[in-house]
């Protein structure tokens, strides 16, 4: 007992960096109603620049700590202006890929600015041991973890007055409430948001700075303490500061008070991770029981979620089989393993079309999927020994109970809480499953077979271009069944769904049955492309399925376009590490940290400029280029369609007469 | 309308003068705020039932608790001889008992036509049929390839009842259907519902415009803060002095 409250003690200092994360958390949501996910990002932005004038040039401590600070606030405020102002109107769901755009730029420039090394352990906070006055013997206590606590309280207190009694302050809560409110009281909105952005990132940039003190920084450490601060400001409904503060403080210390007890459930169960996905859990359930099975009415947004195009012709894919088969037989060999990589993230990205881009619903899970789906191929070849396709199948089958598990919570929660779920779900998965060393070798990694095929090696180091075939054979497949679920009665209730779940569940749609399709279906596509993963990687490293690799590839989904088939092999081809385009430029330092920096400020543009992704992007420029050319030089528009794929659909005739658009001829590549 | 009675198949009609919506002792309350006490109200098939109030009165609520859309406190719903209190809107649906929205609700980014077949597709009961004549009759069938989105406003609320009249329900709940009509399409719309009626639906019509209330329901349900002050024929309620003095007022005429 002695122990573990010695242990609740010391993690004060977490908990007060928890709570002053979650402090500049609540004060962004207020401000301007979204959930930052690049706190994170900033903090460690804050830090790192801390370190460097601080520790690297020799700055005296305020110095560097005003210079992170200040850092910080630029982030935010700059990113609040040129791309949370553009999109205050638009969905939920659009301003968190924003966000995660911003974090993934912010992680990936970390070893570009600051290099690849780990930064040295600081402790510039005094560290002097302070005897409590109870317990026996007596608690102590860190000077540094008091310090942070301390600012955390004053902070939150500061916080509280500043929001009551100035007219800043108060003109923020009208602005919550009504925009118009707001204008009355002489205050625009948007400078109200600009300076609460300006606050919440300097908290944010403060919070990394102080506890870099205390921890090892890594470029991923505040992205993944993100999770129990999103859990302190959900405890204050990320309006109270108190609560937030009292809940940043309390998970701090459970969470090292638990340490203790987390180890001696791992050798109980043999499952890792408690420590790490306890809150989580908790959080998960209070969310699903005070979430509501169907939404309150909503207000108006003016901007509306990306289009889903009507018709995803076959003769797309006709042309991207042709087109990849001609790329294999075509291209020296080592050309043909990127594009298998660009193949399989495609595949990943086709799974965030069905359940982002068709049901409107954030999971920020699906690298979690793909990691079921690879540990179970891998472990399920080696051990019934069952020939090469089925484990990839067994793969695929493992997440879709994963998926259903997951649909249900987004059953009741939506929109920031369904984001946070999610999040939590991947983070847990990593810590408990994919941490776990007697099942996916954490670091020696998990060694399959190569592939053999009616003979045939598959083997992606020997023999690549057969490899290629095997993976374009299964996107092409995996492409059909997305494009299929589009045209169903099932994909229009997707639509229905996304559209307004209100008005779907008095049409007769079950919000419950659709919603959990979708999740399933999902978690299939994913798991069937973390199978390929660990196919095409002999031996699999499940480092490459953690939390921040499932938030940047939603974002490189968005990028490329996540409501078609063809959004998803544009952000495979373009932005996977390791894909085509990477592999143009080497393995040199751009590929490796420049296009993932690219692709972050690529999203963030996208949002705003471009909803429906590169791909729509590319469209508009090739319906442009159509209306451009003569009359003559068109090719008339096809005059059959495609065959019906439903002789039930009670629409064929509208489907038919959609205005064919002047895209005849761009129509092929816009899949 | 008059093909659209002949084409319709007996024995529907059979099952729908059987049905009725028995609602009892309804009560919702938010936090301790009581929205609804204790409302009763039955609606049976083939009658027009007007609910009216003033603003803020509890009608939206009335329709949301009834549907599965708000859970409430206390009180019975049962439709076609079944207990229905809380089952959810879409189970309501697919049992003939359909609503439309004071806001539509509309899936904004599907055309006309989808919208409507989405609902006839998904309801047990609705078909292309349904879909076609629910097109037809709200007279939508120049712009049923239109996006929602591009629609003028007073249409939308012809694509809203549409849709719901696609699932091909026994009683329809419309939550203020004629919002932004002038009289004569008012009017208009007073004798497309009518005709609905004549052939079976049953109808509760929620709305603002006196003149189309009392002039097409068979009985009307006033609610005053969340209580039904009276219910009775147009001609009764239209005298009553609780009712004038409450919401009337100079307004009624």
């Amino acid at each position: 007992m002695h122990t573990t409250i010695s242990l609740a003690i010391a993690g004060l200092g977490s908990g007060g960096a928890i709570a002053l994360m979650t402090l500049g958390l609540v004060v962004i949501y207020r401000g301007s109603g979204v959930l930052n996910f690049a706190h994170g990002g900033i903090a460690t932005m804050a830090a790192y620049v801390f370190i460097r004038f601080y520790y690297d040039w020799g700055l005296p401590l305020p110095v560097g700590i005003i210079i992170g600070v200040v850092v910080a606030t630029v982030i935010g405020v700059v990113f609040q202006y040129f791309v949370i102002r553009p999109i205050a109107d638009a969905p939920v769901l659009t301003k968190i890929v924003a966000t995660l755009g911003l974090l993934v730029a912010l992680v990936n420039l970390v070893s570009p600015i600051f290099g690849n090394g780990l930064p040295p352990p600081l402790q510039f906070l005094p560290a002097q041991r302070i005897q409590l006055p109870f317990g026996s013997p007596p608690f102590g206590l860190g000077e540094d973890r008091l310090i942070i606590a301390l600012v955390a309280v004053v902070v939150a207190i500061g916080l509280w007055a500043l929001y009551r009694f100035t007219r800043f302050g108060v003109a923020t809560r009208a602005a919550t409430e009504n925009e118009r409110a707001a204008i009355l009281l002489g205050q625009s909105p948007q400078r109200l948001a600009v300076i609460n952005w300006a606050l919440g990132s300097a908290l944010a940039g403060f919070a990394g700075i102080l506890l870099a003190s205390l921890v090892q920084l890594t470029p991923g450490y505040y992205t993944e303490l993100m999770i129990p601060v999103v859990a302190a400001a959900l405890v204050g409904g990320f309006q109270s500061f108190s609560l937030a503060a009292i809940a940043g403080l309390v998970i701090g210390c459970g969470q090292a008070a638990l340490g203790l007890y987390a180890v001696s459930w791992q050798n109980a169960t043999g499952v890792p991770g408690w420590q790490e996905a306890l809150p989580f859990v908790i959080i998960a359930v209070v969310l699903c029981l005070r979430g509501r099975s169907i939404p309150e009415r909503a207000f108006l947004l003016n901007r509306p979620l990306p289009k889903v195009p009507k018709r995803q012709s076959g003769k797309t894919l006709g042309v991207i089989a042709v087109a990849g088969i001609a790329y294999y037989a075509l291209v020296p060999g080592e050309w043909a393993d990127p594009m298998t990589t660009s193949l399989i993230g495609a595949i990943v990205f086709l799974s965030f079309v069905v359940v982002v881009g068709y049901v409107g619903q954030i999971s920020l899970v699906q690298m979690g999927f793909a990691g079921v789906g690879a540990l179970t191929a891998a472990q399920v070849a080696s051990i019934s020994g069952i020939p090469f396709p089925l484990p990839l199948i067994v793969g695929a089958a493992a997440a879709v109970p994963l998926g259903l598990l997951i649909g249900i919570p987004a059953l009741r929660v939506r929109g920031i809480n369904l984001a946070v779920i999610t999040l939590g779900a991947a983070f847990t998965l990593e810590q408990m499953l994919f941490n776990d060393p007697s099942l996916t070798g954490r670091d020696t990694g998990l060694v399959v077979a190569a592939p053999t095929l009616f003979g045939v090696s598959l083997n992606s180091v020997t023999n690549p271009r057969a490899f290629g075939y095997f993976v374009l054979a299964v996107f092409l497949l995996a492409a059909i069944a997305v494009m299929l679920v589009r045209r169903s009665p099932l994909g229009m209730r997707f639509l229905a769904i996304r559209a307004n779940e209100r008005g779907a569940a008095a049409a007769g749609i079950s919000i419950t049955r659709t919603k959990l399709a979708a999740f399933a279906i999902a978690g299939a596509i994913a798991g069937l492309a973390g199978g390929l993963m660990a196919y095409h990687d002999l031996n699999v490293s499940f480092t490459d399925f953690t939390t921040l690799a499932s938030i940047t590839y939603l974002s490189l989904a968005y990028l490329g376009g996540i409501t078609s088939v063809g959004g998803a092999l544009t952000a495979g081809i373009l932005v996977v590490s390791g894909g085509v385009v990477s592999n143009l430029f080497g393995t040199g330092s751009f590929s490796t940290t420049w296009i993932p920096v690219l692709a972050g400020l690529g999203t963030m543009q996208i949002v705003v400029t471009q909803p429906e992704g590169l791909v729509g992007a590319n469209a508009a420029l090739l319906r442009l280029a159509a209306r451009a050319l003569p009359q003559w030089a068109r090719r008339p528009a096809p005059t059959t369609p495609e065959p019906a794929s439903d002789p039930t659909d009670p629409a064929p005739a509208a489907v038919a007469a959609q205005p064919q658009e002047a895209n005849t001829t761009g129509g092929s590549q816009h899949a | 309308m008059p093909s659209h009675a002949a084409t319709r198949a007996a024995p529907v009609d059979e099952q729908r003068r059987a049905t009725e919506l028995v609602i009892t002792g309804l009560s919702v309350s938010f936090g301790g705020v009581h929205a609804l006490s204790d409302v009763d109200l039955s609606i049976a098939a083939g009658e027009l039932v007007g609910l009216i109030g003033p603003n803020g009165a509890g009608k939206s609520t009335f329709v949301d608790a009834v549907t599965g859309y708000v859970r409430p406190t206390g009180g019975q719903v049962s439709f076609d001889g079944r207990a229905a209190t809380r089952w959810s809107p879409s189970r309501l649906a697919h049992a003939g008992l359909v609503r439309t929205f004071q806001h539509l609700e509309l899936f904004d980014d599907l055309t006309v036509w989808e919208n409507i077949a989405i609902a006839a597709r998904s309801s047990c009961r609705g078909s292309a049929a349904t879909a076609a004549r629910a097109l037809d009759l709200c007279k939508l069938s120049d712009i049923r390839d239109y996006v929602v989105t591009q629609v003028p406003a007073g249409r939308r609320r012809l694509v809203a009842l549409a849709r719901a009249l696609a699932a091909a329900p026994i009683l329809l709940l419309a939550d203020e259907p004629a919002a932004g009509l002038d009289s004569h399409e008012s009017a208009e719309f007073g004798t497309v519902l009518r005709g609905l009626v004549d052939d079976g639906l049953g109808i509760l019509l929620i709305d603002h415009d006196m003149s189309l209330v009392l002039s097409v329901c068979d009985r009307l349900a006033v609610l005053v803060s969340g209580a039904k002050l009276t219910e009775g024929t147009p001609a009764e309620v239209r005298i009553n002095k609780a009712v004038i003095a409450a919401y009337l007022g100079g307004a009624a005429t």
